[in-house]
């Protein structure tokens, strides 16, 4: 048993797809999947990482404002999105602890309202600053 | 015929897929849409889909039958058009239970009202005279006589549930239209992303849509089916004992359907029993 929603694992298959870097998050926080577009920005590999929680995100890449202090989680928009179960946007900058290599985005998320009254989580796209 | 001492009986009265197909060519695997009659030891009949198979069945009720439950995966014609025609609905003494999947802005009423009124048809849904309750889905496991039911969305186009029927000591999975290969060509070999796995998983006797050949896949991405080879695959990731094949194309006929399975079992050579749902022939599971 265990196995994702119907509208999350049609979520990733449409993500798989698609060029804008795609992240899909559970109600814990934890990230399911990103797509491939999303790994050049995270420098990581879904096959290999797979589920990441925030924890362990935290590890990878880190989440912050333009003035470069950190955004906490429940601050940011895939939570607010979740809380709110409306759509957030916000400007980010995202940060590789590997290599500090630092990527302006615009980060929007909504959240995955489903028939039955079911909140699945939330998906968030990444627009790159030009 | 329904004699006491048998575990589970899954007996099919439709396994076409699409639309009725009556016809020569069809006897062996019948021309009736989607119905299956599932009768438990205890007497619990759940009737899975009301396509045009539902006719006949309501013909050999059991004569002393005070409820049916009548689970419906999707409102798609084929799996819905004997509804009308089933004669439970038209006995005051009976309790007709519908289960089917919920929507956000109709009632499974109002939906299945469209189809049950005129001018498509003489009677409204609300004035059949047997006592009606309807049930949306999916919802928690629900208990209906003997058998714990479970019912998930799956793979298909429009709100469509895959059911998961429990007794004492045997698991059938129906999941008659559904394509867990959707967006990928072929079915994901891990568990949790593959639409219908908790269903399936460790089913006892799996029916499960198989209406494409693989060229014919090639054209029809998106349309909510799977192939042959394609449910084999789900089931060998499922661990089932024994796949049906179901939702027969309606193209196809009876020696072409033997000719397709028997091409897809020698490529995959399968561990588990493979057989094609055909009209009338039961399959009895014992503990
Ligand atoms: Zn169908
Ligand atoms: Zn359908």
């Amino acid at each position: 048993m265990g196995q994702h929603d119907i509208e999350v694992i049609l979520m990733r298959q449409l993500a798989g797809h698609l060029v804008v870097p795609v992240l899909v998050v559970n109600l814990g926080m934890d990230i399911v999947y990103y797509n491939e577009a999303a790994e050049e920005i995270l420098g990581l590999r879904f096959a290999e990482t797979g589920k990441l929680s925030t924890a362990e995100a935290r590890e990878h890449f880190l989440v912050l404002d333009a003035d470069g202090s950190a955004i906490p989680p429940k601050a940011g928009p895939i939570y607010s999105a979740m809380r709110d179960k409306h759509a957030h946007t916000r400007d980010i900058v995202l940060q590789r602890v590997s290599d500090g290599r630092q990527q302006a985005m615009q980060a929007v998320a909504f959240p995955l309202l489903a028939q039955g009254d079911r909140e699945l989580g939330t998906v968030c796209m990444l627009w790159v600053k030009p | 015929m329904y004699a006491l001492g048998e575990a589970l009986k899954v007996l099919p009265w439709g396994t076409r897929g699409s639309i009725a197909t009556p016809g020569p060519a069809r006897q062996r695997y019948g021309g009736n849409t989607s119905c299956v009659e599932i009768l438990g030891d205890e007497g619990t009949l759940l009737v899975l889909d009301a396509g045009t198979g539902v006719r006949p069945l309501g013909e050999s009720l059991p004569k002393n039958l005070k409820r049916v439950d009548i689970l419906l995966t999707h409102l798609h014609m084929d799996h819905i058009q004997g509804l009308g025609f089933f004669s439970a609905l038209y006995d005051p003494e009976m309790a007709v239970h519908i289960w089917g999947p919920t929507c956000p802005t109709q009632s499974l009423s109002q939906r299945l009202t469209r189809y049950l009124s005129p001018p498509l048809f003489p009677v409204r849904l609300p004035d059949l005279p047997c006592q009606l309750t309807l049930h949306e889905l999916p919802g928690d496991v629900t208990e209906i006589g003997e058998f714990r039911v479970s019912a998930s969305l799956i793979s298909h186009p429009g709100s469509t549930l895959g059911y998961r029927i429990e007794s004492a000591s045997s698991v059938v999975a129906y999941l008659p239209d559904h394509e867990p290969a959707l967006g990928q060509g072929r079915v994901p070999d891990e568990p949790e992303w593959t639409s219908g796995f908790d269903l399936a998983e460790g089913a006892d006797l799996l029916l499960h849509d198989c209406q494409y050949t693989e060229s014919e896949y090639i054209d029809r991405v998106g349309w909510g089916h799977s192939t042959f080879g394609q449910s084999l695959d789900f089931a060998k990731l499922c661990g089932v004992q024994h796949l049906m094949a179901f939702h027969h194309d309606p193209s196809r006929e009876d020696d072409a359907l033997e000719g397709h399975v028997r091409d897809a079992v020698e490529r995959f050579e399968p561990s588990f029993r493979v057989s094609i749902g055909a009209e009338g022939t039961a399959e009895t599971l014992r503990s």
